[in-house]
């Protein structure tokens, strides 16, 4: 007989084990109702300020006129600090000067527009926020002006800072 | 004996003020500097601006009649005058007289003499001298005193005098 003499083959796969390894064990806390803890977490964003202001062009004024639009100082963009404003002044000697003879001149002023008075700065804090400026000249400076082209430069003065505490 | 009369021309001028409507160029816009935040640029130049043209008006008698004196001969007064003057302050209105000064009779052909004084000048304007002038701050009438002496024909005696009038201009003198 044959004996299929099977060998028993014990197969014996050892096993190779390999051994996790193991960093210390965390912490952990079981959260119970006595242990109950909260946490933070902080988001964060920073937006700085950005504004843009529009500021009136040269404007030719009409021979006569006792009263010329000068356009308007307007914030059409703005995104400011609180507790801040742009704020916008003019610097001009409200004089026209005649160009062929500088002592010829013709006052004038700049006003407000929304109640008529001389423009004296404008506090600027949100977007759209503006202020209508005029060129008022009297009917007795255009009288005894003489003839020529005449002329002034108007500085226009922007500042962006914290509204002063009145 | 006839009227003696000087014809004068009358040249009244106006020029019409050419007013231009209000012209805007592009608006300024300024903003922050990214790093500061402060306005960049924070102040701008804004020209305003306009033109007086220049207008005058020159008034100058059609007409001037001498007419007879009680002291003898002829006279008359007359005025050039101007309004509306608006004119550079480097200008005046100057006018100037053309004439022979002679009056002719207009059928015999027969001549008299007359003078031109203005104002309470001693001597007699001469053909070509200015008679008036005008600025913006002074439009003084000037006063033109005419006469001639008693003629030795009767008839009716004229003379056509020409004003011209012109702009000048005051030129700076080089240093």
């Amino acid at each position: 007989m044959k004996k299929i003499i099977a060998a028993i083959v014990s197969l014996t796969l050892t096993a190779t084990l390999s051994t996790a390894v193991f960093a210390e064990p965390a912490q952990t806390t079981e959260i119970t109702e006595s242990t109950a803890q909260n946490g933070e977490t902080v988001i964060s964003t920073e937006i700085s300020a950005t504004y843009t202001v529009t500021i009136p062009a040269n404007t030719e004024v009409e021979f006569n006129a006792a009263s010329t639009d000068f356009g308007e100082i307007k914030l059409t963009q703005a995104q400011i600090d609180p507790g801040y404003e742009v704020y916008v002044t003019i610097d001009t000697d409200n004089l026209l000067e005649n160009k062929a003879d500088t002592t010829k001149t013709i006052a004038y002023t700049i006003n407000d527009k929304g109640d008529s008075s001389v423009f004296d700065g404008v506090s600027l804090l949100k977007a759209e926020d503006s202020a209508a400026l005029s060129i008022e000249i009297s009917e007795e400076s255009w009288n005894t002006a003489y003839a020529g082209e005449y002329d002034d430069t108007v500085t226009f003065n922007v500042n962006y800072r914290a509204i002063p505490q009145t | 004996m006839k009227l003696k009369r000087i014809i004068a021309s009358i040249l009244a001028l106006s020029l019409t003020l050419t007013t231009g409507a209000a012209v805007y160029a592009q608006n300024h816009e300024i903003g922050p500097n990214t790093e500061t935040g402060e306005p960049d640029p924070n102040s701008v130049n804004t020209v305003v601006s306009f033109s007086v043209d220049p207008t005058y008006t020159v008034t100058i008698p059609k007409t001037v009649t001498l007419t007879k004196q009680t002291a003898g001969g002829y006279a008359s007064t007359a005025e050039i005058s101007a309004s509306d003057v608006k004119i550079q302050s480097n200008q005046k209105i100057v006018v100037k007289i053309a004439s022979d000064f002679t009056l002719d009779e207009i059928d015999s052909g027969e001549t008299l003499s007359y003078t031109l004084k203005v104002g309470d000048a001693a001597d007699a304007i001469k053909n070509g001298d200015e008679v008036a002038s005008f600025t913006t701050d002074d439009t003084t009438a000037s006063e033109l005193n005419f006469a001639a002496e008693d003629p030795t024909y009767s008839g009716t005696y004229e003379d056509q005098v020409i004003f011209n009038i012109e702009l000048e201009t005051e030129k700076k003198v080089m240093s």
